[in-house]
C-alpha cells in the first residue's frame, strides 16, 4: 500500500515544501494518518483523491502547527489585478518537464507557496483558504498573485536563459 | 493570462512520476511502530489517569464516609446488637460517680456514660447512651453499682442496644445495653497520639487530667433517650473546642505564613538525570485556604555524551491554594490543591546544526492531594500526604528540539518523620515523550526520557 500511495502522495509533497527530503519525511507522515482513517473511507470517492486531501490537510496542519505568528502579513484590502501574460506556453512546455515546475513552485516563499497550490493547483477556493491558513481573503489573493508573478519571471527567465544557449 | 499559467501548471505537473523509495519505506515502517507504541502508551497512560482518580474518589469516599457524622448528629439505633456479649466485671472501672472514676490513662478515658437507671419492666425500657464527638477516644466506663443486676436477653432487649460505630474518628467501641444492665464489651480503645491541651490545660497536673475529666477538652457527650421518662440531659460543661489549635503549621494563627524547601529526583530512569527543586512560601488566609508561591528549579540531563549540550534547565512557579473539606479539625481530609502555574527557562540545546530556540514554557497544573490531620488532639498537622496532579505544558519551540507539549499525571506520597521534615515517593507518568519525533529521527542515539518516571522527593518546612 506504501508502494500505491507513494507517488501520488510524493507528487502532493514536493508542491507543498522545501525539499525532496522533507516531502519523503511528509509522505510517511501522511500515509500513517491515511492508515489510520482507512476505516473512514468512502469507495464512492477515487481513492487518489482521497489520500490526496489527506495529504493536503497534512501539510497544512503542519504549517499550523509551526508558523510564526510575525510569518504573517496581511493584506485585507488587495484586490486581485490580472497580470499580463508575457509567456509563451506552448514553448514552455517544450523547454520545461516537471520536476522544473516542481523547483520553481519550491522556490516560492512558505506561505505564497502554500496558497498557490491550493489555489492554482489544488482548486480551494480562497474563502477555503482563508479558513485553512487563517489569513484573509486578500492576503490570499495577494499570494496568489505574488506567486504568478514569479513563476513567471522564473519561466522567462529560464527560457531566455536558453536561447542565450 | 494568469489561469493559463495556473492550467499550464497543473497539466505539466501531472506528468511527474516519482521512483518508489525502499528507504522511505524503512522510515515509514518505524514511524508506525513508533505510532503502535505511542497508542498503547496513550492506553496505558489512561488506564493509570483513570485507576489513580478511582482510588483518589474511592479514597476519598471512604474517608469522608467513615468520618462525617457530626458530633451533633443522634445515631440511628441499631435493632441487632453488633455483637453478643458478655457481662465482663472486668471491663466496668467506674462507679456512678464519674468524678471518682479510673481511667487507664490520661489519653484514654475521655468518655463516661452515666449509670444507667433502669428497671426490670421489658416493656417500659429506657437506653442510655453517649454520642462520643468526632475522633474522640472513648473509654465506656459504666457503673458498677449496677452490675450485680442480670442480664435477661430477649428480642426486645435488642431494640435497646445502640452502637457508637457512627461516631467519627477513630473510635470503634461497640457498647450494647441491655435491658436493667448495662454489658460493654471488648472496648478497644484506640491510642494513636497524645492530646495536645491548650495552654490552661496544659497547666493541669496530669494527675488532676486523670482525676477530673471535665479538664478534657474534647468531651462532647450528648445524652439521648427512647424515654422521655428519664431525659434528663448529662450536664458535663466541657470547654469549647480550640480554634486556635497548637502545634499546627497549617492553621496555627501566629503562624499565617510558612516556608519549605522541597526537592525530589528521578531515580527511574537513570540515563536520564531529573532533579528538582524548590521553595515553598505560603500563607494561611483562613482556617480554609491558604496560598503559596512555589518557585522550583528543575534540571534534566542526559547521561549520554552523543551531542554537545544536552541540559534542559526549567524554572517555574506556581500558586496553590488549599482547601479543607471539613468542618472541624477531626479527622483524615481532602485537600484540594488547585494549582496554577507558569514555568519558564531555558534550554540550551543545540542539537541540530541551525537550531537554536529560547525554551518557553507554559503550564498548567491542577490536582488533588489529601492529608491527615489528627483529630484525636484537635490538632492539626500532617503525618502524611498523598496525592495526584496533572500537568500539561506547551511551549514554542523549533520543531527540531524540544518538544512542543507534553502532559503528565503523577501521584505522590508524603511521610512526615518530623513535625517539618517529610519524605515521599512520586510516580509519574507522562504522555508523551520530551522530543518531537523529527528530533529522535536526526538524534537517534539519544535516549528520550522514559514515560514511566519514579521518584524520591524531600520537604523541610522551615516555620
Amino acid at each position: 500500500m506504501h508502494k500505491i500511495c507513494y507517488g501520488s502522495l510524493m507528487s502532493v509533497c514536493v508542491r507543498y515544501k522545501v525539499d525532496y527530503e522533507e516531502a519523503k519525511s511528509s509522505v510517511n507522515a501522511g500515509f500513517l494518518k491515511i492508515l489510520n482513517n482507512l476505516n473512514r473511507y468512502d469507495p464512492k470517492v477515487p481513492f487518489e483523491a482521497w489520500i490526496k486531501r489527506i495529504m493536503i490537510n497534512h501539510v497544512i496542519d503542519e504549517f499550523r502547527k509551526n508558523r510564526k505568528v510575525q510569518e504573517l502579513i496581511e493584506y485585507t484590502d488587495f484586490n486581485e489585478k490580472q497580470i499580463p501574460d508575457m509567456v509563451d506556453y506552448n514553448e514552455a512546455d517544450k523547454v520545461f518537464d516537471a520536476s522544473d515546475l516542481e523547483s520553481m513552485i519550491m522556490s516560492l516563499p512558505p506561505v505564497t507557496k502554500k496558497v498557490f497550490n491550493l489555489f492554482a493547483l489544488d482548486g480551494y477556493s480562497h474563502k477555503e483558504i482563508c479558513k485553512m491558513l487563517d489569513i484573509s481573503e486578500g492576503t490570499s489573493k495577494w499570494h496568489v498573485n505574488s506567486a504568478r508573478k514569479k513563476l513567471q519571471e522564473l519561466i522567462n527567465q529560464k527560457m531566455n536563459a536558453q536561447k542565450v544557449i | 493570462m494568469s489561469n493559463q499559467l495556473d492550467d499550464f501548471f497543473k497539466n505539466k505537473l501531472q506528468e511527474s512520476t516519482f521512483e518508489y523509495d525502499e528507504s522511505a519505506w524503512e522510515n515509514a515502517r518505524v514511524l508506525i511502530e513508533n505510532d503502535e507504541r505511542s497508542k498503547k502508551r496513550r492506553y496505558l497512560f489512561f488506564m493509570f489517569a483513570g485507576l489513580s482518580i478511582l482510588m483518589l474518589v474511592g479514597l476519598s469516599s471512604y474517608y469522608i464516609g467513615r468520618h462525617t457524622a457530626s458530633p451533633t448528629d443522634t445515631p440511628a439505633y441499631d435493632n441487632t446488637p453488633m455483637q453478643t456479649n458478655t457481662f465482663d466485671e472486668t471491663k466496668i472501672i467506674a462507679n456512678s460517680d464519674y468524678k471518682n472514676s479510673k481511667v487507664s490513662s490520661d489519653d484514654a478515658a475521655l468518655a463516661v456514660i452515666e449509670p444507667l437507671v433502669t428497671n426490670n419492666d421489658l416493656t417500659n425500657t429506657t437506653t442510655l447512651g453517649a454520642i462520643v464527638g468526632e475522633a474522640r477516644q472513648v473509654h465506656i466506663t459504666p457503673g458498677n453499682d449496677k452490675k450485680n443486676n442480670t442480664t435477661t436477653k430477649t428480642e426486645n432487649n435488642k431494640k435497646n442496644s445502640f452502637n457508637l460505630s457512627n461516631a467519627q474518628g477513630v473510635v470503634s467501641t461497640t457498647t450494647t445495653i441491655y435491658n436493667s444492665t448495662t454489658v460493654v464489651t471488648n472496648p478497644k480503645i484506640v491510642n494513636k497520639a497524645t492530646p495536645k491541651l491548650s495552654e490552661n490545660q496544659n497547666a493541669t497536673s496530669t494527675k488532676d487530667k486523670q482525676n477530673d475529666l471535665r479538664q478534657l477538652p474534647l468531651l462532647n457527650l450528648q445524652y439521648f433517650s427512647d424515654s422521655n421518662e428519664k431525659n434528663v440531659a448529662l450536664s458535663i460543661e466541657m470547654p469549647a473546642l480550640q480554634k486556635d489549635v497548637e502545634g499546627s503549621p497549617i492553621v496555627d494563627s501566629s503562624q499565617k505564613f510558612y516556608f519549605g524547601i522541597r526537592s525530589g529526583m528521578a531515580l527511574v530512569p537513570l540515563k536520564f538525570m531529573d532533579f528538582e527543586a524548590g521553595v515553598e512560601l505560603g500563607y494561611q488566609i483562613n482556617r480554609i485556604w491558604s496560598i503559596s508561591f512555589q518557585p522550583k528549579y528543575q534540571y534534566q540531563s542526559l547521561a549520554q555524551n552523543t551531542v554537545d549540550k544536552s541540559e534542559i534547565e526549567q524554572f517555574g512557579f506556581g500558586l496553590r491554594s488549599s482547601a479543607y473539606n471539613l468542618e472541624a479539625e477531626t479527622v483524615r481530609s481532602i485537600h484540594v490543591p488547585l494549582m496554577l502555574s507558569y514555568a519558564f527557562g531555558s534550554q540550551s540545546m543545540d542539537l541540530t546544526d541551525k537550531l537554536s530556540s529560547r525554551y518557553l514554557k507554559n503550564k498548567i497544573s491542577f490536582g488533588v492531594a489529601y492529608v491527615v490531620i489528627d483529630g484525636i488532639t484537635g490538632t492539626i498537622y500532617q503525618s502524611e500526604a498523598a496525592g495526584a496532579s496533572s500537568t500539561y505544558q506547551s511551549g514554542w519551540l523549533a520543531e527540531h528540539t524540544f518538544n512542543r507539549h507534553n502532559a503528565e499525571v503523577m501521584i505522590g506520597y508524603d511521610r512526615y518523620l518530623s513535625h517539618r521534615f517529610s519524605v515521599g515517593v512520586q510516580a509519574r507518568y507522562r504522555v508523551r515523550d520530551q522530543f518531537t519525533e523529527a528530533f529522535n529521527k536526526q538524534n537517534q542515539d539519544i535516549l528520550a526520557p522514559s514515560a514511566f518516571h519514579l521518584g524520591l522527593q524531600a520537604n523541610f518546612k522551615l516555620f
